[in-house]
């Protein structure tokens, strides 16, 4: 087996909250201890600190890709700085085979009074490219960047879109061995972001080892097929994707159910259950079949008009549909307090693959304008799986035939070839 | 550890360069007066320490002497340099926050880069300089203004690299302490504009008489007062030289601090700005 491009051998990471060193003794302290002796990587935890990554071991073979994915402040940027040496480990080692360059912030160091292409040699020069090889690819990169009429112009007239245009270019372009990627595909516009995860195949496939971190789930299922799951500074699960986006899944919905036992409140819903036809929980829905979700609906006052309104959302935050309980041929939830289980079926469930966001949510429709009297404070995510076209979100499989040929329309023939 | 640096910051020369042009090019864009920024500086310095010699010589009733504005010009310069490079590079890490919690790089590139640029300017300056003083030299031949090129002239690169090093020195110490404490930067600018008066820029120490050496305790001070007498007089003062041994010792000690310092707290950069 060849060496790992990779590895890391129990390393921790602490940082401190609040101020770093807020009175001047503590600051003086901290520099006379740099300056004449003693390690500065203390091993042991100290007064307002946290560990912000304990214990993480794991290998990368080359030309692996591998995702990194958990919830916020679960240690995943800790992660990448530490590898691409930003920051070094408190304790444990880790070793890296071959040129690394990292994006962790697409366009770090712009500076506004240059022009773009001033820019673009300084920023390739800083992750580590010479003068020759930017030069060799100069014009590749202006050209993915799309902004051949803007390079001379100074970076401070760009949009913020040319800007991060610009910087994914330069850094796409870098050819290292190892790349490390975190949360840089969000930019510019649905075009731009193609061609940047079409790049990204191209590099995984030209045998690259990458390091992904998104929290765009579809994105890291293009890319990699294996994740590691952080949470809480540890490794939670390390291994195919599939599992490892569920693992992440659950791990989002997990705090949630302590939070919202308000033993106080006039309403609430409790007990969400995600499940399928027979009424068993699942992890997740499979394409084609029936979505259940079954709930308890707590009222501990009487209600006028109580109405369950539930939406579905998809992980970028988009609205995709929802339904409340009051419409037509719903059903009308009893104003007394009591405790009431309530069904939801939508069947089959209308959208593909993919990870979806349900908001629920219980209004008082006497209330005008409706107000809600209880809603979650967190949405749960839930996903489904088991479609067999690729990524698609609806099913767009549609009828192709032949059609009878047409006499072409002298428009045709004038309209330039660009019409939008 | 001078071993280690240096063969880090070779490595990343490009890097090196890239910001020392970027730096060069920022300051002069967009600027009215372009290039002649580096001309600005030395004149504005040259001439306050010139009115300050004029109104000396009213008051004690002398006669204003050529030597004592050429002891001005040639002290204000590499004076310059030296606040350029410690101003500098003390303000340099902050202001590239941007790049050192996002790229990995050795650091000492940063400070570098402002020593290069400030490097950049001294270059035009001296050139300025060097022709002014040639142009005096030829215009008033002979008497007390005489300036005669002599072998001694070879300590004038020897005392700039005294200078610089120095400079390097202190830039190393506070670029990092600036990254603690926000306001070193401050303190380090007042004190150059006023370290003028404390380093013997516009005056010398013969005409303090009994108190003159306690000036040359500021290690900058011989270095200048050496520089003037060899143009001056042709060569180094001989009660000079003790005190610019101990520059020299203060120089190395202060180096070999400041890189251990930076190269200490170097892995917190990205923590702290």
């Amino acid at each position: 087996m060849p060496d790992p491009a990779i590895q890391v051998d129990h390393v921790w990471k602490k940082f401190r909250r609040g101020e770093i060193n807020d009175s001047m003794r503590d600051t003086l302290r901290t520099m006379a201890r740099l300056a004449f002796g003693g390690s500065a990587r203390d091993q042991v935890l100290g007064d307002r600190e946290f560990w912000a990554l304990q214990d993480v071991s794991f290998q990368v073979a080359p030309g692996e890709s591998l995702g990194i994915i958990g919830p916020n402040g679960a240690g995943k940027s800790t992660m990448l700085k530490l590898l691409s040496r930003i920051i070094k480990p408190n304790r444990g080692s880790f070793h890296v085979n071959g040129r690394l360059s990292s994006l962790i912030e697409i366009g770090a160091g712009f500076h506004p009074d240059l022009t773009g292409r001033e820019n673009m040699y300084l920023n390739a020069t800083i992750h580590g490219m010479t003068r020759r090889e930017i030069r060799k690819r100069e014009q590749q990169i202006i050209q993915f960047a799309d902004i051949t009429d803007f390079i001379d112009t100074p970076v401070k007239r760009y949009s913020s879109g040319m800007k991060a245009r610009l910087g994914f270019s330069v850094a796409a372009h870098l050819e290292p061995d190892i790349l490390l990627v975190d949360e840089v595909l969000s930019v510019g516009d649905i075009r731009f972001r193609q061609k940047c995860l079409g790049h990204m195949e191209q590099l995984v496939k030209s045998n690259v080892t990458l390091i992904f971190i998104s929290h765009l789930l579809d994105q890291v299922r293009r890319l990699c097929p294996n994740t590691i799951v952080f949470n809480h500074g540890r490794i939670m699960y390390e291994g195919p994707t599939e599992e490892a986006a569920r693992i992440y899944i659950d791990a989002l919905n997990e705090p949630q159910d302590q939070a919202e036992q308000d033993p106080d409140a006039e309403a609430e819903v409790r007990n969400i259950q995600f499940c399928d036809r027979d009424g068993r929980e699942v992890r997740y829905w499979k394409v084609g079949q029936a979505a259940v979700i079954e709930m308890d609906v707590v009222l501990r006052r009487p209600v006028a008009k109580p109405s369950l309104i539930i939406r579905f959302f998809d992980v970028r935050g988009m609205y995709l549909g929802g339904d409340g309980s009051l419409r037509s041929d719903g059903i009308n939830i009893p104003s007394d307090p009591g405790v009431y289980r309530i069904r939801y079926s939508l069947d089959p469930f209308p959208i593909l693959d993919g990870d979806y966001a349900v908001r629920i949510h219980l209004n008082d429709e006497a209330i005008r304008p409706a107000a809600a009297i209880w809603e979650m404070s967190q949405p749960r995510l839930i996903s489904v799986r088991g479609g067999k076209i690729g990524s698609q979100v609806v099913d767009c499989r549609g009828q192709w035939e032949m059609a009878p040929t047409r006499q072409a329309h002298p428009l045709d023939e004038s309209r330039p070839a660009e019409s939008a | 550890m001078f071993i280690r640096t240096i063969r880090q910051t070779f490595e990343y020369r490009e890097l090196l360069l890239a910001l020392t042009y970027r730096d060069i090019k920022v300051k002069y864009k967009q600027a009215m007066l372009g290039v002649l920024w580096v001309f600005f500086l030395p004149t504005m310095a040259i001439g306050s320490g010139i009115v300050f010699r004029l109104a000396m010589a009213y008051f004690s009733n002398s006669t204003p002497k050529l030597v004592d504005m050429v002891a001005v010009m040639v002290k204000s310069v590499p004076w310059l340099l030296f606040a350029a490079i410690v101003g500098g590079s003390s303000g340099s890490l902050i202001g590239n926050m941007g790049l050192i919690t996002k790229v990995y790089f050795p650091r000492q590139v940063v400070p570098l880069a402002t020593v290069l640029s400030a490097l950049f300017d001294f270059t035009i300056s001296l050139t300025g300089l060097t022709l002014i003083i040639i142009l005096i030299a030829n215009l008033a031949p002979g008497g007390d203004t005489a300036i005669v090129v002599t072998w001694h002239y070879l300590w004038l690169p020897v005392l700039l690299m005294l200078l610089v090093v120095m400079a390097v020195g202190f830039g190393f110490f506070f670029s990092c302490t600036n990254l603690f404490m926000r306001d070193v930067r401050y303190i380090v600018q007042v004190s150059l504009q006023y370290g003028v008066f404390f380093s013997l820029v516009f005056l010398t120490y013969e005409e303090f008489g009994r108190f003159g050496h306690l000036f040359l305790y500021n290690p900058v001070a011989p270095v200048l007062e050496s520089i003037r007498t060899i143009i001056t007089r042709g060569q180094i003062n001989a009660d000079l030289l003790p005190y610019l041994v101990y520059s020299a010792v203060f120089t190395i000690c202060l180096l070999t601090f400041a890189l251990r310092f930076f190269n200490r707290s170097e892995p917190l950069f990205a923590e702290y700005v």
